[in-house]
């Protein structure tokens, strides 16, 4: 049986699992010509989430300033929906090489 | 594949790349009295915010121009500023400004129902005539004339050695000028530089590419009409 992970109650296996839905979702949105709010909002933050980022270093590596992904991930002045399928795809290229390096 | 030896990308500034971009920002300062010298911790909180655009050389990663677009609240207006250019006559000043506005636009949300919400100014010294066409041929108009006094004036735009008010000349990035700008991207330009014909390569945040960049504004330019 899997153990959780320290300082969470998640334990590996799930954590899997989160990482390859949230890739999945992320790459599923990648494709799409428009992301809706809501699914924006959230790929962001199972992104954040399952990187172990903090937002502040979420944002410096996808290169928005904190403040700005601060509002996206609470719904606010979201990015044009054309340009957020580009910002799924870097969040599923993400989660992607963080499964591939464990 | 080798860089083509006149290879431009233009990018946000990463914070990696903002003591660079100061020392390119300073020295070009310390020349041209009508550029208004920031402090290196402006430069870099601009970088880290992802509100400083540059262009470098592809070859050498060089930098051979810099502006930025920047906010003093998150609600207050923005501010077009910093141009700085080495290579004259190229059409890299203009192809930056067109990009530093475009991603601004694009990734903030500075419309809502055809009107600006948040709007981007430029502030141009009364004696400095250089930026003046630039602006208005990118869609900005003149809106208003500023007169500061030394102690009133903000931070920015003081000279040590200046005496006296300071009077500023406002332009104000208008709708008319979006849609330009939706039209430039989408009919224009062909990824180089005009009149100078290198390549110029367009670096956007996550994967996004310079298609999704023009579709974007040509939907809030069509919204306008809406």
């Amino acid at each position: 049986m899997s153990e959780p992970m320290p300082g969470t109650s998640m334990t590996n296996i799930e954590r899997e699992q989160h990482l390859q839905a949230a890739q999945k979702k992320a790459a599923d949105a990648a494709k799409a010509d428009e992301i809706k709010d809501s699914d924006f909002r959230a790929i962001l933050r199972d992104g954040q989430k399952l990187l172990r980022m903090s937002e502040k270093e979420f944002a410096d590596e996808l290169r928005v300033s904190h403040p700005r992904l601060n509002r996206w991930l609470h719904g606010k002045d979201l990015s044009h929906p054309v340009m957020r399928p580009g910002i799924a795809a870097w969040v599923a290229h993400k989660l992607s090489a963080s499964t591939r390096n464990k | 594949m080798a860089a083509q030896p006149n290879s431009f990308v233009f990018a946000q500034v990463p914070s990696t790349a903002a003591e660079n971009a100061f020392a390119f920002h300073r020295n070009f300062a310390s020349k041209d009295p009508h550029i208004h010298p920031r402090i290196e911790s402006e430069i870099i909180e601009f970088a880290q915010s992802g509100h400083l655009f540059g262009v470098r050389r592809k070859s050498t990663h060089e930098f051979v121009g810099l502006c930025y677009v920047v906010q003093d609240s998150g609600e207050s207006d923005w501010q077009l500023g910093g141009l700085t250019v080495t290579i004259q006559k190229q059409g890299i000043g203009e192809l930056l400004v067109r990009f530093a506005l475009a991603h601004t636009i694009v990734y903030g949300v500075l419309l809502q129902e055809a009107k600006w919400v948040q709007k981007i100014l430029a502030y141009v010294r009364k004696d400095n005539n250089a930026p003046r066409r630039l602006l208005t041929s990118l869609g900005f108009e003149h809106s208003g004339t500023d007169v500061f006094s030394r102690e009133d004036a903000p931070a920015w735009m003081k000279r040590n050695r200046e005496r006296g008010n300071l009077v500023f000349d406002e332009f104000t990035f208008t709708l008319v000028g979006l849609r330009q700008l939706a039209t430039w991207f989408d009919e224009r330009f062909d990824g180089t530089l005009h009149p100078g014909g290198a390549e110029a390569q367009i670096n956007l945040v996550g994967h996004n590419r310079i298609e999704h960049l023009t579709r974007a504004l040509r939907q809030l330019a069509g919204g306008l009409d809406s």
